[in-house]
């Protein structure tokens, strides 16, 4: 176990529990006012992110996660517009209540998501932060959502997104991303969540085929970062 | 446990501010030339350009926000264009965009919409003239006095 494994394991915990038929059909569960934690650390994936942007101002944003200061603050600083969208919580707002992956097949609860968020127009943003909100979206959901989300990048722009990679877990954290600059993140735990499926390499090249570029970046913390361009 | 009854967040209304009471529903056009507090119900459009509109815990407000600084706590579903700072503290939910100077976001707030900052030009100080003569003392006792363009950013 390395010192960062270590360190991570202090400060979140290295539990696993067994996947069983039971607990995968539990609804998700969100711990409660799960206490604040954080762990900082290198991000290859955001420095790539953010090379592209290099020598540009006035781009467009789009932070699928929770709105904070530090992100808010570094976008201000490099001359870009951020736009949040709490991606999750209206997830939540659309799909809670009951089988939260039952309910992502309900076309009324699907068209009530589909109002509230990626609502832009084609070609209108020059990059996405989608952190970890896509492991939260059922397969049916998860395809019309990336295609979504290449239909409003404009030709070249590029998406961050995360995935746990720990098959075995039934539950994975939930964070909050705050950069710290162009390649360091912090990394907030809010909860622990049921994610739709586990997803592998392959699964990610296929979801995101029709983006121009797949690139993957390992992390010591069992998280997959990876960056895609259109 | 204690006996008392749980105490309610009642937003410190300093003087000359009016306030919005959280029973009271406005539909309209709110013009405002002092702070405003706002901890009941607002549909329309609510403008107070040389002060502060403060949207309270209890407020629901469906408007375009216009002011120097802009407080939220409460929900605001419309946009807000802010000379001075916008502040959207612990339990905010705010769907709409921002136009700011300067802006704070705490920790458990709700924000859906884009963010844009105004780059405030800074005016070069103008050069010092020997032409203006001294007013005598007699006019101008021994105090030293800051003045601010009116709906300038002192606040911040």
């Amino acid at each position: 176990m390395t010192v960062m494994e270590k360190g991570w394991n202090r400060l979140f915990g290295s539990k696993k529990k067994p996947l069983s038929d039971a607990a995968a059909m539990e609804p998700v569960s969100i711990s409660e006012k799960p206490e604040l934690r954080e762990l900082c650390r290198q991000s290859s994936a955001l420095e790539q992110f953010f090379q592209a942007f290099h020598g540009q101002a006035g781009l467009m944003v789009l932070d699928l996660g929770v709105s904070n200061q530090e992100n808010t603050d570094f976008f201000n600083e490099l001359g870009h517009r951020l736009r949040y969208d709490n991606f999750v919580r209206s997830l939540d707002e659309s799909f809670g209540g009951g089988d939260y992956y039952a309910n992502q097949d309900d076309e009324d609860r699907i068209e009530e998501f589909q109002a509230k968020v990626l609502n832009f127009d084609d070609d209108s943003l020059d990059g996405i932060l989608v952190w970890d909100s896509l492991q939260y979206l059922s397969p049916a959901l998860l395809e019309g959502a990336v295609s979504q989300m290449h239909s409003i990048l404009h030709k070249g722009g590029q998406m961050l997104t995360v995935f746990h990679t720990d098959e075995k877990r039934v539950e994975i954290p939930s964070y909050s991303y705050r950069i710290q600059s162009h390649n360091r993140v912090k990394l907030v735990s809010r909860a622990q969540r049921r994610p739709a499926q586990y997803f592998s390499t392959r699964s990610l090249e296929k979801l995101f085929r029709n983006f121009d570029q797949v690139k993957f970046f390992l992390t010591q913390d069992s998280l997959r970062e990876v960056i895609v361009r259109k | 446990m204690s006996t008392l009854p749980a105490r309610s967040f009642e937003p410190e209304v300093p003087r000359g501010t009016a306030t919005i009471g959280k029973s009271v529903l406005i539909k309209g056009q709110i013009l405002s030339k002092e702070d405003l507090v706002i901890d009941g119900n607002v549909e329309g459009s609510v403008e107070a350009q040389e002060n502060r509109i403060t949207i309270g815990p209890n407020g629901r407000v469906v408007a375009n926000v216009k002011a120097r600084d802009v407080v939220v706590l409460g929900q605001l579903k419309g946009n807000i264009e802010a000379s001075g700072r916008v502040e959207i503290r612990k339990g905010a939910n705010l769907i709409g965009d921002i136009r700011y100077a300067k802006i704070s976001i705490e920790e458990g707030a709700d924000l859906r919409g884009s963010l844009e900052m105004i780059r405030v030009d800074v005016k070069p100080e103008p050069p010092k003239s020997t032409d203006v003569p001294a007013k005598p003392a007699a006019e101008k006792p021994a105090q030293q006095t800051l003045s601010a363009p009116a709906g300038g950013t002192g606040s911040k």
